[in-house]
């Protein structure tokens, strides 16, 4: 692992706070497990009941792409390069009456802008890696895990890390390239 | 090498985790943001019900003695619960969690509120696949809570086990792998309405580390959280929302009368019905019996 990944990873731990009853994950795992990485931002969410379940789909705007190519069908990687949205489920939201919540799975804001770690769905949509831990919340060029915390945020300026959505882009980039294609 | 670990130590260092009071889990707002009233149980007595298949993980039905036990950590004497260090030392709650008559052939997991007399507040493993898409090696459980989203009342809760990708074992094992009862008593604090605390030493806290075995009792934090939501022989425990006591903010008034309108919004799928607010008439009258029914088994 060359040093620059290991000087992100080292930064980011503090962040990596969220999710249900989960082992962390590292970076390295985030990517693994993921076939798409978006930034972007949630225009627009609908829940709907699927047996007993009930999941939000968001109608998430695209602004970069990064492709796990090992990962893709290579008959579908143009057409994931050019993205310019997409629908992402989650666990949990409100329909009529009836609420439903699973601990540790991110809430989106619409308008906020994220970073997802996105694994595909068998219905064309995507879930994010590992609940909350894939979620990052882009500020400006700062970037925090999702907080499962209520309505609280962690704010602490402490935690604010200059250009590190820059960093992790690169360390993103880094880590596919050491990748062995399969 | 050695620099790798003097950066993990000045982190460690730079960022401690912040002190910090319990958390209610809310209803979302339309936005997503939490500041609707807190989720929590309207009776302090409440059935669970134990999936009969348990784990091969552990052998014969002890995973199920342990389920049990873990329950018990968030029944009467919290304080004692949290070793006897809580200031202020009384800590109580009248919460009481009864098994049900019998182990549960169901797998049923969320709501089924069209079937409502098949809920069951269920605990199981899944040993054979972990049906969560990105999450099977990093997540050891989750617990779904169904509730009503204009009060917070929660009337069903769910917990499952990610049996089929961690190995869980007993208390009683000198070699904890995936210790159960730590991810289990943590689970029951979501299935009361608990929420994630950045405290490493909570139970509530949202992470952990393999082997882990601290959150099988609790911190004074999840006692104290726990007297304050449930307390003994008085109701349950809201306030003006803040940080202080958790955000346990009160149900919204209700002013008009519940109404729901359900459409299949693809006529050829058994698997779907999406239900919203605005159309009265029989399944308005449902919806009432099914309230009615709730109530009952509660």
């Amino acid at each position: 692992m060359n040093n620059f990944l290991v000087f992100v990873l080292v930064l980011a731990f503090p962040l990596l706070a969220n999710a249900s009853s989960a082992r962390q994950a590292s970076l390295e795992e985030l990517l693994d497990y993921s076939t798409l990485i978006v930034v972007g931002t949630p225009a627009s969410r609908t829940s709907a009941w699927e047996k007993t379940r009930i999941y939000t789909t968001w109608d998430f705007l695209i602004e970069e792409v990064w492709l796990q190519e090992d990962t893709v069908d290579p008959k579908k990687l143009s057409a994931l390069a050019s993205l310019t949205k997409l629908a992402i489920k989650t666990l949990g939201g409100i329909v009529g009456e009836i609420g439903q919540t699973v601990a540790g799975s991110p809430r989106l804001i619409t308008g906020q802008t994220y970073l997802l770690f996105l694994t595909p769905s068998q219905e064309g949509s995507f879930f994010i890696v590992g609940l909350s831990q894939g979620a990052f919340e882009v500020n400006g060029e700062s970037l925090r895990q999702l907080s499962q915390l209520g309505d609280m945020k962690i704010v602490d300026d402490r935690l604010e890390l200059p250009s590190t959505r820059t960093k992790l882009r690169q360390a993103i980039i880094q880590a596919r390239r050491s990748k062995p294609h399969q | 090498m050695k620099n790798h670990f003097l950066l993990l130590i000045f982190s460690l260092l730079v960022f401690p985790s912040p002190s910090w009071s319990y958390v209610c889990s809310r209803v979302p707002d339309s936005t997503g943001q939490e500041t609707g009233p807190s989720l929590s149980w309207y009776t302090r007595s409440i059935t669970f019900a134990l999936q009969q298949d348990g784990t091969t993980d552990i052998a014969g039905d002890q995973e199920l003695d342990e389920l049990r036990d873990s329950f018990a950590v968030w029944e009467e004497n919290l304080a004692a619960n949290a070793g006897n260090t809580c200031d202020p030392q009384e800590l109580t709650t009248d919460l009481v969690f009864t098994e049900s008559n019998s182990l549960s052939s169901s797998t049923l997991v969320g709501y089924d509120f069209l079937n409502p007399s098949k809920n069951e507040n269920l605990l199981l493993f899944q040993d054979t696949s972990w049906p969560h898409a990105g999450t099977s090696g990093i997540i050891l459980a989750l617990t779904t809570n169904t509730y009503n989203a204009l009060t917070g009342e929660i009337f069903d809760s769910d917990i499952e086990f990610n049996s089929s990708n961690f190995t869980f074992t007993l208390s009683s094992n000198s070699n904890p792998q995936t210790d159960l009862k730590n991810t289990a008593v943590h689970e029951i604090g979501h299935f009361i309405g608990l929420g994630h605390v950045p405290i490493r030493a909570a139970t509530m806290y949202e992470q952990a580390s393999t082997a882990e075995t601290k959150k099988r009792d609790l911190h004074c934090d999840d006692a104290e959280a726990t007297h304050f939501k449930y307390p003994f022989a008085l109701p349950n425990g809201y306030c003006t929302p803040t940080e202080a006591c958790g955000f346990c903010a009160p149900p919204d008034t209700i002013s008009s009368t519940v109404q729901v309108k359900i459409s299949d919004t693809n006529p050829d799928s058994t698997s779907g019905c999406q239900c919203a607010a605005g159309q009265t008439g029989w399944l308005g009258f449902a919806w009432l019996l099914l309230l009615r029914k709730r109530r009952e088994r509660a």
